[in-house]
């Protein structure tokens, strides 16, 4: 694994050098559109529709639409205004029980582990959160979005989960409404905590896959057998244009050699060497 | 889609061809491609039938290098490799550049100088050259180091040895002597010590042995322990990856002298016309192999 970047956890006047990685992958199918007809993967390209161009990343800048059609630019001098003193580092706010904490809130999960020369106190922070049995609370800066997170003790490491903010949880209250005041019978009641009861079992990751992947997986690999394939055309590109020309005539120049030119001095120079 | 370029019925994927390499010549990932597949008649010959070591520079000369010996994941599958073992049990598996889309692919891949090893597949215990580096220190002038070089040519031509000379493309010299592959690496080395300490005899105002920077005294470095297994030199015509865009050039003797042709005279925007009119000048290190004089 490779660690997503470097910084340090500061805690209190100290800081702990650590390495970040993603805790998680998606394992998706993923795939890519094609053309119909002649199965070419469709290309998407950033075109400004007033000039009727395409146009390049240079010429692209961040606009924020702060009401319909009206725009204020955001340049990169701006968003280097912005204070950063906790760049690439994730501060310790407050230590938490980890159950008062929903589930709700968390986005992401990473791990961390030692920076250079932070072993000690990595292990230190560590072992002191899990006696303790507390979690922290962190604010972290990952790419250019400073985000809260939750700090917790995960097997012989610290996994760190980025966390909503408060006011990116939608309420529930949100949702619309129904008639939420239906009596229950005790009886019924009584049934569904029997179901309940009769489910229950220890948490096992393992036991559940995902079937539809499994699914579409081995309908990818008949199609691959059966080969029921579609090669992608070659495209012919003015892009590379001057490639094509150069490469021509590099390979006519490596006939001219081949014939009679170097090959056929260095037979001779060879023959000279022998018999001198 | 990225564009591909079908070389040898070989379809090689090209990637971001405005990336600035060169940034003062603003010259881009695109001209050291054009460059490769021009001077691949050439520099192939050089490449062919020897472990390479590259060193890439993926954000240009000013970004970080790095050399890459092991070919990297997601490589192409028709690349010739060669496995290595070290003596901790490691294998290194090295490209091996026979053609023209293993070049190709190598300027895409950011690769802007080239190190052949000096001996070959054949033989990777017997350097098939044995090399001499000269580079001047802060008090020499690039007169100096063609002196060196002169006297250099003029003490092996003197055990009866033809030598090569090539502008190393950034500051020095570099002489190939080309020789049989009967001997090792040590004895390669050996006798490049002892032309050395001839040379050093010779011109010891200007000349130094030492392998400490500090203590080389500003003047011109005669490196002989370049002659050391898994060790390379630059290509000739390798790109380096300095300002201006220079490549290491091989010279005719005759233009080694005062007047003649100096560091960063040769980029990868002048090359070729020069190599359209003499060719290869270091052909004969590839065939004229020579015995060592036993001292």
């Amino acid at each position: 694994m490779r660690p997503l970047w470097k910084g340090s956890i500061s805690f209190g006047l100290v800081n702990i050098p650590v390495r970040l990685f993603a805790a998680t992958e998606e394992k998706n199918v993923r795939f890519r559109y094609l053309h119909e007809p002649c199965r070419t993967p469709v290309e998407y390209r950033k075109v400004c529709p007033r000039c009727n161009k395409e146009i390049s990343a240079e010429e692209i800048v961040k606009g924020y639409e702060f009401e319909k059609g009206r725009f204020v630019v955001i340049g990169e001098s701006d968003l280097a205004r912005i204070p950063s003193e906790t760049t690439r580092s994730i501060t310790i706010v407050d230590f938490v029980l980890q159950e008062e904490v929903d589930p709700i809130y968390y986005d992401r999960a990473y791990y961390l582990s030692p920076g250079e020369a932070g072993e000690k106190a990595f292990q230190l922070l560590r072992q002191a959160m899990e006696e303790a049995g507390m979690a922290a609370v962190v604010k972290i800066v990952l790419r250019t979005r400073q985000a809260l997170g939750l700090l917790r003790v995960f097997q012989d490491v610290l996994a760190l989960e980025t966390m909503y903010y408060p006011e990116e949880v939608r309420p529930t209250s949100a949702l619309p409404a129904w008639n939420r005041e239906i009596a229950i019978h005790e009886n019924e009641l009584k049934m569904a905590r029997e179901l309940i009861r009769n489910l229950t079992a220890p948490f096992q990751p393992e036991k559940y896959t995902d079937d539809y992947r499994r699914a579409l997986l081995e309908i990818i690999e008949a199609k691959i057998a059966g080969e029921e394939v579609h090669i992608a055309p070659a495209v012919e590109r003015g892009e590379v244009v001057d490639l094509m020309e150069a490469l021509k005539a590099s390979i006519d120049a490596t006939r001219r050699e081949g014939q009679g030119g170097r090959k056929g001095a260095g037979r001779g120079r060879r023959k000279k060497v022998g018999t001198a | 889609m990225a564009p591909s370029l079908t070389v040898n019925r070989r379809e090689v994927r090209l990637t971001n061809l405005q990336r600035i390499l060169w940034p003062e010549e603003e010259l881009t990932k695109r001209d050291l491609i054009r460059y490769y597949i021009q001077v691949a008649p050439y520099l192939l010959p050089h490449l062919a039938n020897r472990p390479l070591v590259v060193q890439r520079f993926p954000r240009g000369i000013h970004g970080e290098g790095f050399y890459q010996k092991n070919i990297p994941a997601g490589a192409p599958c028709w690349l010739t490799t060669c496995p290595v073992s070290h003596r901790e049990g490691k294998v290194t598996r090295y490209v091996v550049a026979e053609n023209l889309e293993t070049l190709v692919w190598l300027g895409n891949q950011a690769c802007l100088e080239l190190h052949p090893w000096l001996s070959s597949l054949n033989h990777l215990e017997r350097p098939d050259f044995c090399v001499f580096d000269l580079d001047p220190m802060e008090n020499s002038t690039f007169d100096q180091v063609r002196q060196v070089a002169q006297a250099i040519r003029d003490t092996l031509e003197a055990l009866g040895l033809k030598s090569y000379p090539k502008l190393s493309g950034a500051t020095g010299i570099q002489i190939y002597l080309p020789v049989k592959p009967l001997y090792t690496y040590d004895q390669v080395r050996r006798f490049a010590e002892a032309v050395c300490l001839r040379v050093h005899e010779l011109l010891p105002e200007i000349t130094s042995l030492a392998r400490a920077v500090g203590e080389r005294g500003g003047k011109v470095y005669l490196d002989y322990l370049q002659n050391v297994y898994g060790k390379t030199l630059a290509a000739p015509y390798s790109p380096r990856p300095l300002p201006g865009a220079p490549v290491s050039m091989p010279l005719d003797w005759s233009e080694v002298g005062p007047g003649g042709p100096a560091p960063g005279d040769f980029t990868i925007l002048n090359a070729l016309p020069r190599l359209e009119r003499y060719g290869d000048r270091f052909a004969p290190v590839l065939e004229e192999k020579q015995e060592l004089p036993l001292i």
